[in-house]
């Protein structure tokens, strides 16, 4: 009798237990890039947002087995219900959500409610705290303008006064009404940076924030030494959850939902993350088994899988390798305000066009990115809606001959005989391109110079610090400089922005072309459909003429994992997928 | 009279070229020193000879394949040098697709198949890379002897220059605290502690972020202005003992002004000390420079030094491309250092006149 | 002794003042502007006027100097510009990593370098002199970087007789396992200088008279070597010992990139980077004072040994 009390005793124990997570369970996971902070509304590194994305929920997430990639309810009860047209957002949360414990909440549990994310997204538009994510929502909820200038003028943000588009229906239920239709706003609302937070939380830590993320997330943060590593926690008031993606026919998704069948997440108890900021150190340490996951440096990318397979010595270990292609673009801008480099007239657009067609992308892609890029065809990058692998024009190919063509036709001659080509008018032509100081970037000054030298134009340096390059750049005073984009959601659109002549922020090659902008007015208010995909390629076609800038790359993404870790995918957004993993223990005890 | 003086004045003033006598023939029976002094020699005929265009001229040309290896290695795998990676799925361009039409919207339209004739005309045959190369290629498949020569060029020129300027800095702050004395030496001498105050890389970085033009001016210029403080240091004592010399007091006799009694007279006789600095110094700045490279400041695009090399080899070994590695840190630096070194040292022996 | 000290203590002032004004001008000048920094991604001007009212860039330089020289005697350094975290904190947490390599290596170095001085200054002008200071030059013509690079990659990751990387929270075994390759590297480095440098100190010794008076009284030389000169030595020795763990400290920063330690150089290498004003205003003051310190330290130490020493 007694003997059967006790296992059911235990047996209640076992399953009613803290937490489902095993703590002898440790991810270790190494960034090359040190974090910042860890308040959802204040940083944009990527690093610091990944930490995020492990203990701060939003309202939505994506699906993790599907491609293309799908929004899922988070927090949510069910997926939110749409009306106006477009312009009214329902959202209906799921009851019994815990925040993690914290002194804040006075010894109490603390259930999340509407009113949570209500505050936080009005965090985004708090002068005090200089979002610079304020740019996603802006302009676009009912009656929020008037507070966010209020807050101006005052000083302070008052969080208690209404806003009508953020409309507390009742303790679960939030509704928002925006000005007009936006087709993204959910995926705004699954980033990180519109996770949850609370107001008690806030108010407690006030500029000691960044230390304390409070949220509804899987994991919590145990320790941090700043820059050097951070050590996260399955908190133990996660909520009881279980696999619920429906896998495809793809055998690893099958494979990865028999796995977590049943399971409850996370299973991983402990995620320590270490700074590396050396190439050498840090794939060193994934060598030596210190790492269980990683990127892979791109100065060791033709050793570790040589012609895009990993090399035999790791698949005797066990390793496995991941690549997908990134909702990524680089792009080198001219600043069409600048006297010489800008201009809308013909020599200027034959000028530009010239400089760009005359590098070498396919050498950059093979010598300085291992081959782990494609040239970009168009903005609108791959993994995002509205993108066409069928959209290819020939006018961003290496054609030196044609740029040395395009020169001499428009009047860029060598009149002087010093082996440059003057503007047409003889004055010299001076090419000055940015570039941050710093080891990486001297490969792309060197092939840039190479490749300019190589059609008889002068190209000099103008080396600094980020922050001192991107004063001037706002200033208008660069000439050119190179930049990189990664979709904050997988929309077209997200890229396209960057060129709208109204953006003042944003617009760093300062285009500003009519038609240009009367298309963007009218795929803004579009969903996603085969008629807006040609009106983005319209739009793509006078970014390649017009030449405001020079299409790069779009990167691809490789990571490794060590045989022990399992239920991995890559995912092109979320990267933190953490609480999905699971570690075999045994394997890693005989690796060592 | 004056003939007497004369006398004097140019005895003392030739007196410190006996020391220079003594020095070289005790120089010449050190064996050390001499062969540092032919290696020496040697690096810096090359020098001038790359300086000049005669050799190295080439050596940002693509002559070989990426990390070309050495050829002495024989037939080695190079992954390096792969045109390709695997396809990705999602980036596959479709076999239907084709090339789309800009001429709807092209302002270049009307030109642009004149513009293409003449570019077919243009067109020009791309030269075979080389596979090999004597001590191997780097990424871009530059070859790596002209690059080492061409480096040393640029990290020699650098700790040169940087030197001289230290040297100068340092002699003409040193004689003027030590020979004028009072307020003159109590400023020179709160500004020497200023700066010796603050860690001397710390300083330069300073000094570097401050500089907003780069180039290698600006690595010599911070070199140099940071570097003058041993130099400053060693003139003074020297200044403060020579200022009260009886051939000083008998120049101020014969009407010698301030400036020619300071650097007429008594700079000669303090001259081997500033030569033992400038040899030291010379070195110091040329490892300094590669540090600087390192932190990304050091000489621009159109240069390279060993500084940038080491920069670019640091991730070569781990992928098993050693070479450029070791013809910047010991094939070339090492030696020329070392030999400088020695050199610096039997120089300072030679002149030291308590030594017999 | 008193009035020596005090009248050094004194005279310590004018050299802080000058510091001050040095880190101050060059810092004013530096074209960094730290409120881009803070604005992130995307940033529009109004809102970097903003920052820079807050952050006080915008008062006239008199005012900033005085805040300045405030902050110097308080020894209150504010808030970092780019982590917020408060100025003294980041030391407190950095210094222990830094010392716990600077220190051993200090320790360690002054033993071997002392010993294998001596033991060359034995065995003076032979071939083995001659031979070990070729040895000694060579080594010390090879950049730190490379010796860096190289260890790092055959003694930690070839032979696996060390880690390639880390730290932890635990002294012991950051001694014990993080700590010995960085510290074998540094000291490897530091041998050359450091044997040239304690051989001629002890030449310089042993060309005293009082050595000649010892040889007179047919002491055998290893006694007058052991027992006398490095007696005599020592004070140069320890004197060039303290004052050089000020710049050590930070000139490990090498060392603490490639081997990922949290410790006060990396954290200064990253401040200048970013334009962090108040990281780089505290640690050259703290660094210029500890230098001050030391020095003072090493003269008193001096005078304290050797009373023919006179105090000027």
């Amino acid at each position: 009798m007694h003997y059967r009390i006790a296992v059911i005793f235990v047996s209640v124990w076992l399953t009613l237990g803290s937490h489902a997570a095993d703590m002898s369970k440790i991810l270790r996971l190494g960034f090359p890039t040190a974090e910042t902070g860890f308040d959802p509304i204040a940083v944009s590194d990527l690093y610091s947002n990944t930490i995020i994305e492990a203990i701060i929920e939003p309202m939505l997430a994506y699906d993790y087995l599907a491609r293309p990639v799908k929004l899922m309810p988070l927090t949510l009860a069910e997926m939110p219900q749409i009306s106006e047209n477009g312009s009214t957002y329902t959202f209906k949360l799921k009851p019994g959500i815990l925040f993690a414990d914290d002194p804040a909440f006075n010894g109490k549990r603390r259930e999340l409610v509407a009113a949570d994310y209500a505050y936080s997204i009005r965090r985004l538009f708090d002068p005090a705290l200089r979002s610079p994510w304020l740019f996603l929502l802006d302009g676009k909820i009912v009656g929020m303008d008037d507070v966010a200038a209020k807050a101006k003028t005052a000083n302070k943000f008052d969080y208690d006064a209404p806003v009508a588009g953020l409309e507390v229906v009742d303790r679960y239920t939030l509704r928002i009404h925006l000005k007009e239709p936006d087709y993204n706003l959910l995926y705004i609302l699954a980033m990180p940076t519109l996770g949850a937070l609370a107001r008690e939380v806030v108010e407690r830590y006030g500029s000691d924030l960044a230390g304390h993320p409070v949220g509804t997330g899987p994991y919590l943060l145990k320790n941090w030494i700043r820059g050097h590593k951070m050590v996260l926690d399955a908190s133990p008031s996660f909520r009881a959850t279980y696999f619920g993606s429906t896998p495809s026919n793809d055998p690893l998704d099958r494979q990865i939902a028999a796995r977590l069948a049943g399971k409850k997440l996370p299973i991983i108890g402990r995620v320590e993350v270490t700074v590396i900021e050396e190439a050498q150190p840090f794939w060193l340490a994934f060598l030596g088994g210190q790492l269980d996951l990683s990127g892979i440096p791109v100065e060791f990318v033709n050793q570790v899988i040589p012609g895009g397979k990993l090399s035999p010595s790791l698949v005797k270990k066990g390793i496995r390798h991941y690549q997908s292609a990134e909702p990524d673009l680089t792009y080198t801008f001219f600043n069409m305000d600048d006297p010489t480099v800008g201009g809308y007239s013909k020599e200027k657009i034959a000028l530009r066009r010239a400089i760009s067609t005359a590098y070498n992308t396919p050498q950059e892609i093979q010598v300085i990115r291992k081959n782990q890029a494609v040239q970009a065809q168009s903005p609108v990058a791959p993994g995002v809606a509205g993108y066409d692998p069928r959209f290819r024009t020939d006018l961003n190919e290496y054609n030196p001959a044609k740029a040395r063509a395009l020169l001499d036709h428009f009047g860029y001659q060598d009149r002087d005989g010093d082996g440059y080509r003057e503007l047409p008018d003889g004055k010299p032509l001076q090419i000055e391109q940015a570039s941050v100081v710093g080891g990486d970037n001297r490969q792309f000054d060197e092939l840039w110079r190479r490749n300019m030298e190589a059609i008889g134009i002068r190209m000099t340096f103008k080396k600094g610090k980020w922050p001192d390059l991107v004063k001037a750049s706002k200033l208008g005073k660069l000439q050119m400089w190179g930049a990189a984009w990664i979709a904050d959601y997988p929309d077209g659109e997200n890229y396209l922005q960057l060129l709208y002549g109204k953006n003042e922020d944003a617009n760093n090659a300062r285009f500003k072309l009519a038609a240009y902008d009367r298309l963007y007015e009218r795929v803004k208010r579009m969903p996603d459909s085969p008629e807006r995909t040609k009106l983005y390629q319209e739009m793509a076609k006078l970014v390649l003429v017009y030449a405001p800038w020079k299409l790069g790359v779009h990167r691809v993404a490789n990571s490794v994992a060590q045989p022990w870790v399992s239920s991995l995918k890559r995912h092109p957004i979320m990267h933190a997928p953490w609480k999905y993993l699971d570690i075999d223990l045994a394997k890693r005890h005989t690796r060592q | 009279m004056s003939a007497v003086l004369d006398r004097l004045e140019r005895q003392y003033q030739s007196g410190s070229s006996g020391i220079w006598q003594i020095a070289w023939r005790r120089l010449k029976g050190d064996r050390v020193a001499m062969v540092s002094l032919v290696v020496v020699g040697l690096f810096l005929l090359t020098i001038v000879l790359s300086a000049l265009g005669l050799i190295a001229r080439d050596w940002d040309d693509q002559v070989g394949v990426s990390y070309a290896s050495p050829s002495f290695l024989g037939k080695v795998d190079n992954t390096e040098a792969l045109s390709a990676g695997a396809a990705i799925p999602e980036l596959a361009v479709p076999i239907d697709a084709t090339i789309v039409d800009l001429r709807s919207v092209d302002p270049l339209a009307d030109v642009m198949p004149e513009i293409e004739a003449r570019a077919k005309a243009l067109q020009s045959t791309v030269n075979d890379k080389a596979e090999t190369l004597p001590f191997g290629g780097d990424k871009w498949g530059r070859d790596i002897i002209a690059k080492t020569i061409k480096g040393a060029q640029s990290s020699v020129l650098v700790g040169f220059a940087a030197a001289f300027i230290a040297v100068f800095l340092g002699t003409v702050l040193g004689a003027l605290a030590g020979y004028h004395g009072r307020w003159v030496n109590d400023l020179l001498e709160w500004v020497y502690n200023v700066f010796t105050s603050i860690p001397n890389l710390l300083l330069i970085l300073a000094f570097a972020a401050v500089f907003q033009k780069r180039g290698l001016l600006t690595v010599i210029m911070i070199l140099g202005v940071t570097g003058w403080t041993g130099v400053y240091r060693l003139i003074r004592a020297e200044y403060l003992k020579h200022a009260n010399r009886e051939y000083v007091k008998a120049a101020e006799a014969i009407g010698a002004s301030h400036f020619r009694r300071m650097f007429v007279h008594i700079l000669p006789n303090v001259s081997h000390i500033i030569l033992v600095n400038l040899s030291l110094l010379v070195v110091g700045f040329i490892k300094a420079e590669v540090i600087l490279s390192y932190l990304g400041f050091g000489v621009p695009v159109e240069m390279t030094s060993w500084g940038t090399m080491l920069q670019e080899a640091q991730n070569e070994l781990v992928i098993g491309k050693w070479w450029q590695f070791a013809a910047a840190a010991f094939l070339s630096m090492a030696v020329l250092v070392t030999a400088f070194s020695l050199l610096t040292d039997a120089l300072r022996d030679a002149l030291d006149p308590k030594l017999k | 002794m008193t009035a020596y000290l005090i009248r050094r203590l004194w005279q310590m002032i004018p050299t802080m003042l000058g510091v001050m004004l040095l880190v101050f001008m060059l810092f004013n000048t530096f074209a960094g502007d730290p409120a881009q920094v803070l604005a992130g991604k995307i940033s529009n001007k109004a809102e970097i006027e903003n920052i820079r009212k807050q952050l006080g860039v915008d008062e006239p330089y008199w005012k900033q100097m005085a805040i300045f020289a405030k902050q110097v005697v308080t020894a209150d350094f504010g808030r970092s510009w780019s982590t917020k975290e408060p100025v003294s904190e980041i030391f407190a947490k950095r210094i222990g990593p830094s010392l716990t390599i600077m220190i051993p290596i200090l320790v360690i170095e002054m033993f071997l370098c002392v010993a294998l001085a001596m033991a060359v200054a034995y065995w003076r002008g032979g071939l083995t002199d001659r031979l070990v200071m070729i040895i000694c030059t060579v080594a010390m013509s090879i950049s730190f970087l490379a010796y860096i690079i190289a260890g790092q990659y055959f003694l930690g990751y070839r032979t696996e007789l060390f880690p390639v990387q880390g730290w932890s929270d635990n002294l012991l075994t950051n001694l014990a396992t993080y700590a010995p390759l960085p510290v074998l590297l540094a000291v490897l480095v530091g041998l050359g200088p450091g044997i040239r440098f304690y051989r001629s100190v002890f030449l310089d010794e042993i060309s005293h008279d009082y050595v000649r008076t010892a040889r007179a009284k047919g002491l055998p030389e290893s006694t007058v070597l052991f027992k006398h000169v490095l007696r005599n030595a020592m004070i140069p020795i320890i004197t060039n010992v303290a004052m050089s763990l000020p710049s050590l400290i930070f000139g490990a920063f090498l060392l603490e990139k490639f081997f990922s330690i949290p410790g006060l150089g990396r954290e200064v290498i990253n401040a200048v980077d970013k334009s962090d004003f108040p990281i780089v205003k505290a640690v050259t003051i703290y660094l210029a004072f500890a230098t001050m310190v030391f020095n003072l330290l090493a003269d008193v130490l001096y005078r304290v040994a050797d009373p023919r020493v006179e105090f000027k």
